[in-house]
């Protein structure tokens, strides 16, 4: 492993360095990922630019209109912020499911996004809670859904050199709850073999309003199950619709066999995973 | 490929300016320019944990962390938590129980839960098991591991 790095002071002085390398640089920030590819030679870079050092990007912040966190942000730093667990416990399980103490005290926000796995844990929790993703490229800044961010395993929508500054999410309507649910082979320190994470917004008379059913590891990037949300948009949960979204969600992915998991089994566990996600959010409303 | 970065690390209260290329790790440093090989090397990918130690307070593997990335830290190695001829309240836990088999893990064992203790400092078993679950006993002697952090969280707590 050989490279020469790149400290940035600040998100422009990143994108200045950028420009100024040959084709084949990374960014890299806790590096958990990163350090292990290019030690393994599955991928090589002659020049990684360290965002690490960048203070506008540290840190979570949280104002009337909701909470931004910087993409230097650990999983760590999301599962011990209490007024964002209070808001989006879905969130913080999926942080606290991510590798071991010693990954998440490393491992960021942005970093999870941007490596783009499909079984990323944060990046699917994120996703139910429609984050608002805060890039700055040669172009200048603009916010991206998190739902058009991901295109395939380690490929987004991020234009070369554009980098993840922040992610937003909004404060929660009144009645919402989320819940993320992992399984793997084993309980810590695994890749999900499936994740889904549900987040439901309920109005008067518990109608739900709005409902966001996202999936990991069944696809070739994080998935919405959109057509078993509109099932539960405007109606009356009951054990029935329950049902019928979890089945519904089973019907919208096509996850594939790898050496985790058959695609059948994968099928199976997303229809008892969005049964069990929906039945918590349901159970404390 | 050979720039070299400035990297001033204080690493069991002692303060350190060196130089080091910028794809050394952590771990590289701590073992061959300190020559401070409490922490293992071994995985060397981020799954084992014995090469754990403390940044700055929090827990993290040294053998994928970038060193020029810890400029300006504070580190603390299996080396550094004992306080002069006193033994750190985890290593005589450690001691009491037996706890170790082969020993290969033990400071990355002992460094992982000095961090989680940090976060957690009354853990039930169960918290104990998931505190540690980043950091593998390849002789699978973890029973003793547990009940050895136990007694070293009550330990600290009476203090």
């Amino acid at each position: 492993m050989d490279f020469r790095l790149h400290s940035a002071k600040s998100a422009d002085h990143a994108l200045e360095i950028a420009a100024s390398l040959k084709d084949g640089w990374r960014y890299v920030a806790g590096g958990t990922d990163l350090v292990i590819q290019l030690r393994r030679g599955v991928r090589k870079s002659d020049d990684l630019i360290d965002l690490s050092s960048i203070a506008s990007m540290q840190g979570i912040k949280e104002d009337g209109n909701g909470f931004e966190l910087g993409a230097l942000c650990t999983h760590k730093d999301i599962e011990l912020h209490e007024g964002l667990s209070a808001a989006y416990p879905a969130l913080r399980a999926a942080a606290r499911v991510v590798g071991g103490h010693q990954i998440r005290n490393v491992g960021t926000v942005g970093g999870n996004l941007a490596n783009a796995s499909p079984a990323a844990d944060v990046a699917v929790a994120l996703l139910a809670l429609d984050a608002l993703i805060g890039a700055k490229g040669s172009n200048g800044s603009r916010e991206i859904k998190i739902d058009d961010l991901f295109v395939s395993s380690s490929k987004t929508t991020l234009a070369p050199g554009e980098l993840i500054e922040h992610v937003r999410l909004a404060t929660p309507v009144v009645k919402t709850h989320s819940a993320f649910l992992k399984v793997g082979r084993r309980k810590a320190m695994e890749i999900s073999v499936v994740s889904a994470a549900i987040c439901l917004a309920f109005g008067a008379n518990d109608i739900c309003e709005k409902a966001r059913i996202a999936l990991g590891a069944v696809g070739p990037r994080p998935l919405r199950a959109k057509a078993a949300e509109r099932l539960l948009e405007g109606a009356e949960i009951d054990a029935g619709l329950i049902a019928r979204a979890a089945a519904q969600a089973r019907a919208e992915c096509s996850p594939r066999s790898d050496p985790r998991a058959s695609a059948a089994y994968r099928s199976k566990v997303v229809e008892g995973l969005v049964m069990r996600g929906i039945s918590q959010c349901v159970g404390v409303s | 490929m050979t720039t070299m970065h400035e990297l001033n690390l204080t690493v069991n209260g002692e303060e350190w300016q060196l130089a080091v290329k910028g794809a050394e790790t952590l771990l590289e440093v701590l073992r061959k320019h300190l020559t401070l090989t409490g922490a293992k090397s071994n995985c060397l990918e981020g799954e084992c944990g014995v090469c754990a130690v403390l940044v700055n307070g929090r827990v993290v593997n040294s053998c994928i962390l970038i060193a020029a990335q810890c400029n300006g830290a504070q580190i603390t190695t299996v080396e550094g938590l004992a306080s002069g001829e006193t033994m750190h309240a985890l290593q005589t836990a450690f001691l009491n129980r037996g706890a170790v088999q082969c020993g290969y893990c033990i400071p990355g064992m002992i460094m992982t839960a000095a961090g989680y203790l940090k976060e957690n400092p009354a853990p039930t078993e169960e918290e104990i098991r998931e505190g540690l679950c980043g950091t593998l006993c390849r002789c699978t002697g973890y029973t003793k591991i547990v009940e050895a952090v136990q007694e070293a969280a009550q330990t600290m707590g009476a203090k």
